[in-house]
């Protein structure tokens, strides 16, 4: 075990017009809400990272990590630093549980001309632009798989994180989702 | 019938001549025929035998409502039948075959069944065919079954792939005609997110098959511009071949995307057909009309069409469909027919008009093509076999038969309104259109526009479309192009006075007048009884073109209005879809998704059987080369872990993390006995009831700290229990300050049992912490290599057992470094005998029925605490000694196999249900004891061991004698688990 973790994706597909990336080595957490605890937590947050905390199915962003809201008071957290889970345990301890899902989760990040089209095969939720956009988060299903999605940026980018034992079954997706809409 | 190609005229490409074959004879057509008019062109007119009486058809219209024109398309694994040759769009090569006939399309034996007709009417199989009574089971019905259906399925795998797509859009808008591309391009131009769905491979509608003006020029030139505009507008999606078939709710429609279906063969990567589901704040229903029939007698003969159909092969696929053409109208559109067959030069032999009066200026049109009009007249029969040759014809004056190989048939228009009614919708009957229009209420968001309102003039059209488009997009209404002359104006005729022969209102299920009064006669006089008992709508056309005329001799005949007696709700489909469409890539393997745990890889390169629990893949056992019966792999691996030390990866078990000060209290609360009583470092079998007092599932639950827990979970109940404990976090008990989290991804676990286990692992760990001094029921957490480690002290197998959790990217490494340690991989089947070994519960017993009780588990279930189940456990009849309780059972004679599923009954008595008293629930060949033994429930079986009771398998043929025992087989005292 002292060699490096298994990628969640063994193989990716490299579908028309969009590049698929597994992102690796990410410190991942759940976050959700104790008793009273989002004044606080927000402090907190906002002192250690400079975040600010976001209302509604948005990512909140700092440094090298953001924070995916998945419900009124949950949050996916979504860092470069694999140590990022155990200092924020650290940091909400009393308003906040937190729980370390770094290896939970495979995590694909899809860019490029063609990333719509492929997310409209599995995705039954609006991206356009116009009401989705950078920032924006949501927790769905594709071909029956738990889905995490966030957008990254305008190129478009987004991310998409799936429980590690759908990998296979999401690169399949993928592959076949490749063809022109 | 003679019909032929035009030398001029018509959207056809003269320059691209294609080849087909139709029943094994080779014709040709070109780009941009359908098959119907290549057909046409080419003179055939027999295309079809009708479902029952296997009557002569032919090409009836030029859209998708046709009910005659079914044909076998392609051969081989890509044959589909019921394939209407009027949308199928010629390609290079295509072949097509009739349906329904033997053996040939002109001698078909079935035709036979015509004789019979007076015992084939609507519901026979109710009345006939009944004695005696065992040859309906052998004889009759598989008979009749057989003659039922149209067209044969190819019977072999599909090689086409499908695909789904979602689409989000501000305006969905249906159908693409005049109305349609008004409301697209309003909406469009205010840069609303407009998708326009249109059927057919271009736009434009009846703009394509009428002579129509918009602007003072050809009304098909404007649908080419407008095409080319919102072709440009950014915000506008225009999907051609493309039918939205059914209205669901939450503004939802589904839509169908032929992709491939106009090609030979698809190309690689592309799907045959995609599935559309959009998602449209706004509907605008924009899909025209359907022209009726009338019900005059013969009315099906090859060489009788649509009006409007005829139109449409004359100025879209320039092919007159016969030499000689009679025309048949109630209104002044159908005379649209008699001026586009003059100008072409088509013999117009008479014009036949319901009305009494005619326009002169309409009658001087035929007068000048030479033809006889008759007014206040009808067509009461045909003459022929299989194609049209005369019709007869009657008026005021008397009767005369007029010879003619084409009838054009104007009945008047249906709004295609069926998308409205989707969502129960009920139409009105409007008695000035003598026709439905939508009514009631709408799928929400939904607004008619044109000839699906009942607006069937150009004019109206085009002004429907526009305003409804602008309100659509709270855009300022945008100028209406001027329209031509346009007639609409109708009378209905729902009966033919003097009809002879069969006049039929559904022509693909054969259903005729005389069933309608039957239906009437037998007391079906609903509409919908109506519908049920004749089957007329039930068909693949869902009676599009002639229904109507049912509905309305069955109002006659029971003396009430049409409003009164309204007309059947649709349902979707709206068109018939392939059932693949609706499988999308959900084929075969990937019918769902699979997950796979850590170690698969490894399990796969050691030669693993897997099994599917759920989603999950799962070794099952690792057969070694060599072994070839599974039963010697798996007592090898029994023997190996009782012997030595195995490794079982044990993941997909639900792992649950319960963090906060309320965490106790939740876990008090769920399970049976008590969790607040845990010392922090210990971990305890807790058993889960459901509110009604049975049990519904079980694990371990460790402590990890004052307010932290981890749970454990049966794997086919893992999201099962966590969708239970966020409810009662959540709903049930909110006042609890407590979190749940699902981390069964999260760590890779492996089970490590054997007398050698402990010392497997204190080689592996003992650096780090000294595995021989936790104690049984144990956990405890560190760091090794830089990972966070979790070991549990815990026995499902009864040796002395240990389970490792980590996070689960090193899952893989894990299992392999340990099997290199000396531990042997073992399966779920190994693990499965070995708790049976045990008299451990698991699935089989936790099936739903049994309470904590009947597990012999009743005393767990804590007295001084309130907990989900414990009130309704208490029930007389879940407290009953009586019930089936919890027991092993061995094969008195030991060389007998057991079964699972197997009742119970006492000796000598008598096998029948009411005898039974309990069944087996889970067997194993015990390889420790050398011989199968048994877990079940038996009326009062604790109280019986030594007993012996007959084990009853009528389905497997097993009947044998067993011996009650005591379920825990295999080390009874316990001892190896602190071995």
């Amino acid at each position: 075990m002292a060699e490096p973790a298994r990628p969640a994706f063994a193989e990716l597909p490299a579908p028309a017009g969009v590049t698929v990336t597994e992102r690796r080595n990410l410190g991942l957490a759940h976050v959700a809400l104790l008793r009273g605890g989002r004044d606080e937590v927000g402090r907190r947050l906002k002192e250690a990272f400079g975040l600010d905390l976001a209302e509604g199915p948005r990512c909140s962003l700092a440094e090298g990590f953001r924070l995916v809201a998945t419900g009124p008071s949950t949050w996916l957290a979504v860092a470069e630093d694999p140590e990022l889970p155990a200092r924020l345990a650290g940091l909400l301890e009393g308003c906040a549980a937190v729980v370390d899902q770094s290896h939970g989760y495979g995590v694909l990040r899809l860019s490029g001309p063609g990333v719509f089209e492929l997310l409209a095969k599995g995705v039954a939720i609006d991206l356009d632009p116009a009401v989705f956009g950078p920032g924006g988060a949501a927790v769905t299903q594709v071909e029956h798989m738990g889905t995490i999605l966030w957008q990254v940026d305008d190129a478009p980018t987004f991310d998409l994180a799936v429980f590690r034992s759908y990998a296979g079954s999401f690169a399949h997706f993928l592959a076949g989702a490749g063809g022109a809409v | 019938m003679s019909g032929r190609r035009l030398q001029n005229g018509g959207r056809i490409d003269r320059s691209r001549p294609l080849g087909f074959s139709f029943d094994g004879k080779a014709y040709s057509g070109f780009a941009g025929d359908t098959l119907a008019s290549a057909l046409l062109g080419e003179g055939v007119g027999l295309v079809g035998r009708s479902f029952k009486y296997h009557r002569p058809r032919g090409i009836v219209t030029a859209g998708s409502e046709e009910p005659n024109a079914l044909v076998e398309l392609r051969s081989g694994a890509r044959r589909e039948p019921n394939t209407k040759a009027t949308t199928i769009e010629l390609f290079d090569g295509l072949e097509a075959t009739s349906q329904n006939r033997w053996p040939s399309l002109g001698f078909d034996v079935g035709a036979v069944n015509s004789l019979f007709s007076p015992i084939f009417v609507a519901g026979f199989y109710y009345k006939t065919f009944m004695w005696p009574a065992a040859f309906w089971e052998k004889l009759y019905e598989p008979a009749i079954r057989r003659a039922a259906g149209l067209g044969r399925a190819s019977g072999e795998a599909d090689p086409d792939t499908y695909e789904k797509a979602n689409a989000f859009c501000d305006l969905l808008v249906i159908g693409a005609g005049p109305s349609g591309l008004a409301a697209a391009l309003a909406a469009g131009r205010a840069g609303r997110r407009v998708i326009l769905v249109e059927e057919d491979r271009e736009l434009g509608g009846r703009l394509l098959a009428d002579r129509l003006e918009i602007d003072g020029a050809p009304a098909a030139d404007w649908a080419a511009v407008a095409a080319a505009e919102l072709a440009a507008l950014p915000s506008v999606r225009v999907m051609t071949r493309t039918t939205v078939f059914g209205a669901y709710d939450g503004e939802t429609y589904g839509a169908l995307e032929r992709v491939a279906d106009h090609l030979p063969v698809p190309p690689p990567g592309m799907p045959r057909q995609r599935l559309w589901r959009i998602v449209a704040g706004r509907c605008i229903l924009a899909a025209g009309a359907v022209e009726r029939t009338l019900p005059f007698g013969g009315n099906d003969r090859p060489g009788v069409m649509s009006a409007a159909a005829v139109r449409s092969y004359l100025n879209r696929y320039a092919v007159a469909p016969g030499g000689r053409a009679v025309l048949f109208t109630t209104g002044d559109d159908g005379w649209k027919t008699a001026a586009d067959l003059a100008a072409v030069g088509v013999e117009l032999a008479a014009v036949i008009d319901a009305r009494a009066e005619v326009d002169p200026a309409l009658a001087e049109v035929a007068r000048r093509a030479g033809a006889q009009v008759l007014t206040g007249a009808r067509v009461t029969a045909t003459r022929g076999g299989r194609a049209l040759r005369a019709v007869e014809v009657q008026d005021g004056r008397g009767r005369q038969r007029i010879a003619c190989d084409l009838l054009a048939v104007a009945g008047g228009w249906n709004p295609a309104l069926a998308l409205t009614t989707h969502l129960g919708a009920k139409p009105h009957f409007d008695e000035a259109l003598a026709a439905f229009v939508p009514a009631g209420r709408l799928p929400p968001g939904m607004a008619v526009a044109g000839a699906a309102a009942g607006h069937l003039s150009l004019a109206d059209c085009l002004a429907d479309g526009f305003r409804l488009g602008a309100e659509a997009a709270g855009a300022a209404p945008s100028p209406v192009p001027a329209a031509g002359p346009d007639a609409s104006a109708v009378r209905p005729l729902w009966q033919v006075e003097g009809a002879k022969g069969k006049a039929f209102v559904d022509f693909q299920n054969d259903v005729t007048t005389k069933d309608v009064a039957l239906a009437a006669r037998e007391g079906f006089r609903s509409v919908e009884h109506l519908k049920r008992y004749t089957t007329l709508g039930m068909a693949t056309d869902q009676g599009k073109n002639a229904a109507l005329l049912g509905h309305a001799l069955m109002a006659e005949l029971t003396g009430r209005g049409i409003a009164e007696t309204g007309t059947t709700r649709f349902r979707p489909p709206y068109v018939p879809v392939a059932i693949g469409a609706f499988g999308g890539t959900a084929r075969g393997r990937h019918f769902r998704p699979s997950r796979l745990t850590p170690s698969h890889d490894f399990a796969a390169e050691s030669g693993a059987s897997f099994v599917e629990v759920g989603q999950w893949l799962r070794a099952q056992w690792y057969a070694r080369p060599g072994e070839d019966d599974w039963l010697a792999t798996v007592n090898r691996e029994v023997k190996a872990v009782r012997g030595g030390v195995g490794i079982c990866d044990v993941t997909t078990l639900g792992k649950i993390d319960i963090q906060g000060p309320g965490a106790a209290a939740l876990l008090d609360f769920v399970y049976a006995n008590t969790f607040s009583t845990l010392a922090v470092g210990k971990a305890r079998y807790g058993l889960m009831l459901r509110e009604d007092g049975i049990v519904m599932d079980d694990g371990t639950t460790a402590r990890l700290g004052e307010t932290h827990y981890v749970m454990s979970t049966t794997t086919a109940n893992a999201a099962k229990v966590m969708q239970h404990l966020e409810f009662c976090r959540q709903v049930l008990r909110p006042e609890l300050d407590v979190a749940c989290f699902s981390v069964t991804e999260q760590w890779g676990q492996f089970s490590i049992a054997g007398p050698d286990a402990c010392d497997l692992l204190q080689r592996l760990f003992g650096d780090v912490v000294d595995v021989a001094a936790l104690p049984y029921m144990g956990v405890t957490a560190f760091r090794f290599e830089g990972l966070p480690i979790r070991l549990f002290r815990l026995s499902f197998s009864g040796e002395r057992a240990y389970e490792v959790a980590l996070p689960a990217g090193h899952g893989d490494a894990f299992m392999r470094r340990v099997c290199a340690l000396g531990a042997v991989p073992y399966g779920t089947e190994a693990l499965g005998v070995m708790r049976i070994e045990k008299g451990h519960v698991a699935g089989n017993e936790l099936n739903g029925q049994t309470t904590a009780a009947d597990l012999g588990l009743g005393r767990m279930m804590a007295k001084g605490k309130d907990f989900i189940g414990k009130v309704l456990a208490g029930r007389p009849g879940l407290t009953d000694p009586a019930r089936p309780a919890l027991v092993g059972f061995k094969p008195v004679d030991r060389v007998h196999r057991l079964r699972a599923g197997a009742h119970f009954l006492r000796p000598g008595a008598e096998a029948t249900i009411e005898n039974a008293e309990g069944h087996m629930t889970s067997v194993a060949f015990s390889p420790m004891l050398g011989h199968w033994i048994g877990l079940g429930l038996l009326v009062r079986g604790p109280s019986r061991l030594g007993e012996r009771v007959r084990a009853y398998d009528p389905v497997r043929g097993g009947d044998i004698e067993v011996e009650v025992c005591s379920p825990v087989f295999y080390d009874p005292e316990g001892r190896r688990l602190h071995g």
